[in-house]
């Protein structure tokens, strides 16, 4: 295992008393604390970071021997132990401090539970997990379930039917345990929707071009265009001009959680000229153009 | 009509190791919503989450509660501001050139 440096992390010299080891903490905790940062998955991490750091620094034993050992330190059985207890915390949270001295503090706990270590009676809710699921376009026309892993646990979730790409559902109870009797975090699943190649999609409407071919588009006919659902037939009207739009009603996105609600499918027509005109061809289109 | 799960006051305030003034303090600042009922206080249990917050901000980074209500209304906004960003991501996807 890398040697992870916790003065450097705590950003304090190897000489800083307990005092400034507790300040130095206190201070980067307001930064990164995952209240204050909502979302910030690197403040989320370095939080975790001066979280461990605190967890050895801050106790004059770990800190001894961590500065004994160096890298090795996890080997001395106190540490192990220590990290032991340490993983049924609720996700990387140090022990609270308070603006109290230390004897206060203890005393605020004895009152409580009439002694023993401070740390290891109060309950602590569990770490919130944020995960991110990638679904196509087609995948949110319709309520589905999905097993998604998290943290090597399988989760049984329903995605609803036209969820927007960056939205975030919240899975309540599927976070991090919590320690010593207190509530499980909660899991947050972002998804991402990647942009189509086909329909471009503007809140429940959606948006996409049919090629007619030039005879379609001035004397009226038939196409058939792709959706999202499959090929549907429709009919062109005479005289169509290039970039004519179309509305279908209903035929967009599904309004998320409002059952049997939808947006409407836009078709832009694009009409495809006809290429290699025969000589004859040509002195037909020449006769129209006078 | 949907039903309402409440939580009692004092047992949160046992269970986080809280003085009940503080979460009336919370209250008083309008930050969250209590009720009284059989001589006890009670707490909607979909506010659970924001008070447990403000409990951490308490705790964890000795917060007091002016500085937790400024919080509040800044994180209130910040969750506006990102919604919006993602609202403005969405729709500008849909004028990028292909």
């Amino acid at each position: 295992m890398d040697f992870i440096d916790y003065y450097k992390i705590l950003e304090i010299e190897k000489s800083a008393t307990p005092d400034e080891i507790k300040k130095a903490y206190r201070k980067l905790a307001r930064k990164y604390h995952p209240d204050l940062n909502p979302g910030d998955k690197d403040a989320n991490k370095k939080f975790q970071s001066i979280n461990e750091a605190n967890e050895v620094l801050g106790d004059p034993e770990k800190r001894k021997k961590y500065d004994q050992y160096g890298k090795d330190w996890q080997h001395a059985d106190q540490f192990e132990q220590a990290r032991q207890s340490q993983q049924y915390r609720s996700g990387k949270r140090s022990q609270p401090f308070t603006g109290n001295d230390e004897s206060d503090f203890s005393d605020f706990f004895e009152s409580l539970f009439g002694g023993g270590e401070r740390s290891t009676r109060t309950k602590f809710r569990g770490q919130d997990y944020q995960a991110a699921l990638t679904l196509q376009l087609a995948q949110v026309l319709e309520t589905q379930q999905q097993v998604v892993t998290v943290n090597g646990k399988n989760i049984r979730i329903t995605i609803p039917a036209g969820i927007e790409n960056g939205q975030v559902i919240k899975i309540k109870g599927y976070g991090a345990p919590g320690a010593n009797g207190g509530p499980p975090g909660d899991l947050y699943i972002t998804f991402n929707i990647p942009v189509d190649n086909n329909f471009k999609r503007k809140g429940n409407d959606l948006y996409t071009k049919a090629t007619i071919d030039l005879y379609t588009a001035l004397l009226g006919g038939e196409t058939i265009i792709e959706t999202l659902k499959g090929k549907v037939k429709l009919k062109v009207s005479p005289e169509t001009q290039y970039g004519t739009t179309i509305r279908l009603k209903g035929k967009g996105m599904p309004v998320y959680k409002k059952e049997n609600e939808y947006g409407d499918l836009y078709i832009t027509f694009e009409i495809k000229l006809p290429v290699n005109l025969t000589a004859q061809q040509k002195k037909y289109s020449r006769n129209y153009q006078r | 009509m949907e039903t309402v799960q409440w939580i009692s006051l004092s047992d949160i305030c046992h269970s986080h190791g809280v003085q009940l003034t503080l979460v009336e303090t919370f209250h008083a600042a309008g930050l969250i919503e209590i009720t009284e009922a059989d001589n006890k206080k009670w707490l909607p249990e979909t506010q659970l989450p924001k008070l447990e917050q403000m409990i951490r901000l308490h705790d964890e980074m000795d917060i007091n509660p002016a500085g937790i209500e400024t919080i509040h209304h800044l994180l209130e906004r910040i969750k506006r501001m990102q919604e919006q960003i993602m609202q403005l991501t969405n729709q500008l996807r849909f004028y990028k050139e292909e």
